[in-house]
């Protein structure tokens, strides 16, 4: 009996750890396209349908190397923060939001949530947003989803 | 035949020109892209947009001792710019067809005037990332 209950402990120790490793991290980025030169600004930003997509083209996502696509609804209100909120979360630069997303399409583990904040007219807003499974090319197209590069 | 293997060679040939301005100091540290370097002989701008093949990052080198050309703000108004888009668009196509399409020109301000280099994307390597 002893060794039973020794034996459950051992057990639950372990599925407790494990869920404890399992527990993903929030990331914040703050996009701020407007103080970006129009050349060299990679995120677009838009509205389809009912879904308002930021699409970042790294061409970086395995395996097609497509761009990344984050989601989130039309609807989604987002929360507003204050500048003295924001400056005390830790927010990524872009080559670290890059890394995540291209570790994220090799190993296919969902270790972060993403936050993305926004200024809209002063005011900052919180979103939570969704990265999109990277697509091919041919899913593009027949998604009507192309944007040509100029 | 030699008419053939002169065909193969034209069709090899880059045919293609991109310009691009190299302007990190207006965007802000947290989205710049660039990494800009001297290793050696080698000038380097890495693009850390990990979109080559095996994640690898687009590297564009040129040479020391190869002297730019000097550009003038109104040639620069004329000449066709590209954007950061286009030029990762084009180093992924490189990285999976290995062809060289493109002549690259990176264009950096230095001073008051404009200086044009030649670039080359150096090809991926596979490295031993452990994801």
């Amino acid at each position: 009996m002893k060794k039973l209950i020794l034996l459950l402990l051992i057990l639950a120790a372990s599925f407790y750890k494990a869920d404890a490793q399992k527990k993903p991290v929030a990331v914040y980025y703050l996009i701020d396209t407007a103080s970006i030169p129009a050349a060299d600004r990679i995120f677009y930003i838009r509205t389809n349908y009912n879904t308002y997509e930021y699409i970042l083209n790294c061409s970086c996502l395995m395996p097609w190397l497509s761009d990344a696509t984050f989601i989130r609804s039309v609807n989604n209100k987002g929360t507003i923060l204050t500048q003295a909120q924001v400056d005390k979360l830790k927010l990524l630069t872009l080559r670290e939001l890059i890394d995540i997303i291209v570790k994220y399409s090799v190993v296919r583990k969902k270790e972060n949530i993403f936050y993305f904040i926004e200024n809209r007219e002063g005011r900052l807003l919180k979103y939570k947003v969704d990265l999109r499974e990277p697509e091919s090319e041919y899913d593009r197209e027949r998604l009507l989803i192309v944007i040509p590069p100029k | 035949m030699t008419l053939f293997l002169y065909n193969i060679a034209r069709a090899q040939r880059p045919t293609d020109t991109l310009n691009y301005l190299v302007d990190t100091a207006k965007t802000p540290v947290r989205d710049r892209m660039f990494d800009i370097g001297r290793e050696g002989d080698y000038y380097g701008y890495q693009l850390a947009c990990k979109c080559l093949t095996w994640q690898n990052d687009a590297v564009f080198t040129y040479r020391v001792d190869q002297k730019g050309t000097v550009v003038s703000p109104n040639d620069l108004k004329k000449m066709n710019l590209s954007n950061l888009t286009r030029l990762i668009y084009v180093a992924k196509e490189y990285g999976i067809y290995r062809r060289d399409k493109t002549v690259f020109n990176f264009i950096e301000k230095i001073g008051d005037q404009y200086i044009k280099h030649r670039v080359y994307l150096l090809e991926p390597r596979k490295n031993e990332i452990a994801y």
